[in-house]
């Protein structure tokens, strides 16, 4: 009996250890934020978080203050950036799916292992020629190009997702709103979708998300600063501050990682089910 | 307004289909041919078309840095691969053999790092393994008496590992979980009442039964850490000194878009981008035919 | 209150390359106010037939007429019909008010007259008191009485039913089959039911469409149906426990005719004699409770099941094959009595190895 109340304690040890390595980055991140030093963790204080007043980097410091774009345009770009692609993703894709469920046309197959393919081709690999279609569009340097970009890369998993939600319906519900009166556009609207609205939810979660954290195409398309989001900032931040005020880089990500926290604690559960659809197909 | 059948429903189909396929071609794979075409031209920060064909394979292949991008890249994706699947491994056997809502929870404060925006991540990660005096494991380790320690200058492949592992392990450990939890309780019980110790049962059936997804994930995830880039490009950025970390796709990024005169050297960057497409391309296939995914299409009934 | 017919119909599911024939060269009438079954295996197309006339499905060849216009080209939502599924098929997100009401606001009914018609039609059904529960917290009964309401707050012309019973408990199915009888008498609707239970066809038809892969193989009345079976496949489809279907030549012994089947020479009376003596290889059929057993002679008792009412055993012949037979209760026998056995052959059929009726 005792050898396996040992083995227990054991396995829930290690378990404890497992549930805090991901956590302490994030518990040193926010005593950091709150640290009256600028490069070590101590004591408490919300200097750092002077910033949200007026938006400006550096207020005290006019010089450095103009280098730097403002607090609250920065939120905005960060913001729509994310929106944007949630709210395009959802509708491309909620609709695309519904179709590619139901309806048999030609070339059905083809489309949806298309999708796959690009749902597993990292979007890496297609930056020097987005760079140059962009750059011949003029997107390039605007949000919108960003947007447009980054909908496209989201949209594949989408489409999958919804297609799979789409899929658990049963046949008689479509044929019986048909039957009712519904036009084809009815059934889609009136009985599909609300059917479907927890995939609508993780997919424009997962977006939105995908959206605000968005590193890459901005750092790549983007120039003038006045059009950085969040990542944008911080990244520039910490490389020109790193060594000398990291408190700041600290509560600066802090503010960044709020929407992010929130989400995760709403939408974990959906976030988890995404992962394996995605994944799986 | 009367409108037939048939005209309707073909009015229907596009319009709800055709923006997804417009979308998709304009932005995914107009991209993926325009890379092979500009490979075979000297686009750069002139932007003139000038086909040189092959010259810049040529090029790349002569070059003495393609050997180190190469080693890079394998190395990278072999460990990076290795972190993700057995920790993530590690996290789901853990996690199905605790209390439900307990393993739950860890594999969600897992998922944490994934969701995080990327750059939190990269500068959390840097400051805690920064080789300074500053970094926060270096002030630990100075208020207990010790010199700092030059993480990323000396362990710089360790410190990428971690850092993308922990990105990746919650997929694997999401998925592997997933998997055992679907795995009929018979056979566990049928095993204990046989005697056997749980290290046996997890060896001898619970390891064989997720064997499909320990594989799929395996392909899955060559394949994306192939072309993944952003979290070495945040931290180490191919460094410290030359290429120690360069991969394959960092290099093309810095050759069209790093800073210094190399730079927007498009044609050939994309050479490089033109060879990862087709070893992926060659992965895929093989995997397509291992894992036989067609069945994963489901048949259609409206007409 | 439509007459339906269906002339020359036929309509291929495209699967993958090949396609599945589901519906071949149908012809049938509905007539007005009639209550159609169609009866057949899983596979069949007879479901297929349905949404045909539903009109979800567009036929490939052929056409479909509502009294004497061609609906064709008609969507679903123009032809009026109401339409019951086995699995209810309601709308998980509305309440039972809603789903009724629902293709009456598509209709664009005003609020009143919506409200008036979804109240008689649940005071019809006796389900007032569910309106505003939603599906899941329904019992599978509930659900159909539900889904019937839905069907008949329409007022639709026809009344579509795919297998709408199958799912519910025997004993409610049976209390439920009275009810949708008796409903459809009183409102007077066309009616086209699809079913693979014969016992439920038979009990609830005016008239019967048999059908197989495809093909309607007779249409009739249920009486029609079982003293008249027009092939071996309705005469062993219909009627429970099943009628006996057994290979038989036709031999002469000493110029009388007769039927070698089961081990033994059966002979036959002059009517049919003459008419299959002709015939090499036939198939004969009998309905157990059209063989008689007397005491004594070449067959055995296999096993004898009590079954309230009668008695249901299976007799073995002489070269193997057993036999059902029907008998009354007051008939004492028991597994492993040697019997004989007798037919009325006033109601046998037999038909050619084809599956065609001779006689």
């Amino acid at each position: 009996m005792a050898k396996i109340k040992i083995a227990t304690i054991l396995l829930y040890i290690v378990a404890g250890v497992l549930a805090t390595l991901p956590a302490v980055p994030l518990a040193l991140l926010i005593s950091l934020a709150f640290s009256e030093h600028p490069v070590y963790i101590h004591g408490f204080t919300l200097k750092n978080f002077d910033f949200l007043k007026t938006g400006k980097l550096f207020a005290d410091n006019p010089t450095y203050s103009a280098l730097y774009p403002n607090i609250y345009l920065t939120a905005l770009n960060t913001f729509l950036l994310a929106i944007g692609n949630a709210l395009l993703v959802v509708l491309i894709s909620s609709t695309a799916a519904y179709i590619i469920s139901r309806y048999n046309f030609r070339g059905r197959v083809v489309l949806l292992s298309s999708f796959l393919i690009m749902h597993g081709v990292p979007a890496s690999v297609l930056l020097i020629a987005l760079y140059y279609m962009l750059k011949t569009m003029g997107l390039l340097n605007t949000l919108l190009g960003v947007i447009l970009v980054k909908m496209a890369v989201d949209l594949p998993l989408g489409v999958w997702v919804l297609k799979g939600f789409y899929d658990s319906i049963p046949w008689d519900i479509e044929i019986s709103a048909l039957v009712d009166g519904t036009s084809r556009f009815g059934v889609f609207s009136r009985i599909m979708l609300p059917l479907v609205k927890p995939g609508i939810f993780a997919i424009g979660l997962f977006s939105f998300l995908s959206g605000w954290g968005e590193y890459i195409f901005v750092y790549t398309f983007i120039h003038t600063s006045t059009n950085w989001t969040f990542s944008m900032l911080i990244r520039s931040l910490f490389s020109e501050m790193g060594g000398i005020n990291l408190a700041l880089v600290a509560s600066l990500s802090l503010i960044y990682l709020i929407p992010v926290i929130i989400l995760f604690v709403i939408g974990e559960k959906y976030l988890v089910r995404l992962t394996i659809g995605g994944v799986k197909g | 307004m009367y409108i037939p059948r048939r005209i309707y429903k073909k009015i229907f189909l596009s319009a709800m289909l055709l923006p997804s396929i417009v979308v998709a071609s304009i932005f995914l794979a107009v991209p993926a041919a325009l890379t092979l075409a500009i490979s075979l031209t000297g686009l750069d920060y002139r932007f003139t078309w000038t086909w040189i064909g092959l010259r810049n394979y040529e090029r790349l292949f002569r070059d003495p840095a393609f050997q180190l991008i190469v080693r890079a890249t394998l190395i990278y994706v072999a460990g990076t691969l290795a972190f993700n699947t057995g920790v993530g491994l590690l996290i789901a056997l853990i996690t199905t053999h605790i209390r439900k809502s307990l393993g739950s929870f860890i594999r969600a404060l897992w998922l944490l790092p994934r969701v995080l925006p990327s750059v939190v991540w990269a500068v959390l990660m840097m400051w805690i393994f920064s080789p300074m005096p500053t970094g926060f494991l270096n002030t630990v380790i100075k208020s207990l008496g010790g010199a700092p320690i030059p993480w990323t200058f000396k362990y710089y492949w360790p410190f990428l590992f971690i850092v993308n592992g922990f990105i990746g392990s919650s997929l694997s450990a999401i998925i592997f979980s997933s998997a055992i939890e679907s795995i009929p309780p018979d056979y566990i019980i049928a095993a204990k009442v046989d005697g056997a110790s749980s290290f046996t049962i997890i060896r001898k059936i619970v390891l064989p039964m997720i064997k499909w997804h320990i594989a799929f994930f395996v392909a899955y995830n060559t394949l994306s850490l192939l072309a993944s880039f952003e979290y070495i490009l945040l931290t180490l950025d191919g460094g410290p000194g030359y290429y120690s970390t360069e991969v394959m796709i960092l290099h093309a990024y810095h050759l069209a878009f790093g800073q210094y005169m190399v730079a927007m050297n498009y044609g050939y960057a994309a050479s490089i981008v033109t060879i990862l497409f087709i070893i992926g391309l060659i992965l895929s296939i093989i995997y397509w035919r291992i894992f036989r995914l067609k069945r994963l299409m489901l048949e259609a009934r409206l007409e | 209150m439509v007459k339906v017919t269906l002339e020359d119909v036929s309509y291929t599911y495209r699967s993958g390359r090949r396609g599945v024939e589901a519906v071949k060269d149908l012809n049938l009438t509905i007539n007005d106010k009639e209550f159609m079954v169609l009866l057949g295996p899983s596979g069949c197309g007879k479901s297929t037939t349905l949404l045909l006339i539903a009109g979800v499905y567009k036929p490939m060849k052929g056409h479909i007429y509502f009294d004497d216009r061609i609906v064709d080209d008609l969507e679903p939502k123009d032809r009026n019909v109401g339409m019951v599924f086995q699995s209810y098929a309601l709308y998980p997100h509305m309440t039972v008010y809603e789903n009724i009401a629902f293709p009456l606001k598509l209709k664009k009914l005003s609020k009143q007259e919506i409200d008036r018609r979804v109240k008689e039609a649940v005071s019809m059904l006796r389900i007032e008191d569910l309106l505003d529960r939603y599906p899941r917290q329904l019992s599978g009964g509930q659900q159909q009485r539900v889904a019937l309401a839905r069907a008949i707050a329409k007022n639709p012309a026809i009344f579509l039913m795919d297998e709408p019973l199958s799912n519910l408990d025997a004993k409610i199915r049976i209390e439920v089959r009275a009810e949708l009888k008796r409903l459809q008498r009183e409102i007077g609707i066309t009616t086209i039911y699809v079913t693979h239970d014969q016992a439920e066809a038979m009990s609830l038809a005016d008239r019967i469409a048999v059908m197989n892969a495809g093909r309607i193989l007779q249409v009739g009345t249920p009486e029609e149906l079982y003293h008249k079976p027009a092939n071996i496949f309705v005469a062993g489809f219909i009627g429970s426990p099943p009628a006996n279907l057994i290979d038989a030549d036709v031999v002469e012994v000493d110029d009388k005719v007769m039927l070698e089947m089961l081990g033994v020479k059966i002979p036959l009376p002059n009517n049919i004699a003459s008419i299959v003596r002709n015939e090499n290889k036939v198939i004969f059929m009998v309905r157990p409770e059209d063989i008689d057993l007397e005491p004594n002679g070449e067959f055995t008792v296999y096993s004898v099941e009590w079954h309230g009412r009668e008695i249901l055993a299976s007799v073995q012949a002489p070269d193997g094959k057993t036999l059902k037979v029907v008998l009354p209760t007051n008939k004492r026998i028991t597994a492993g009595d040697k019997v004989s056995i007798n037919f009325n052959f006033k109601h046998i059929h037999i038909y050619k190895q084809s599956g065609e009726l001779i006689i």
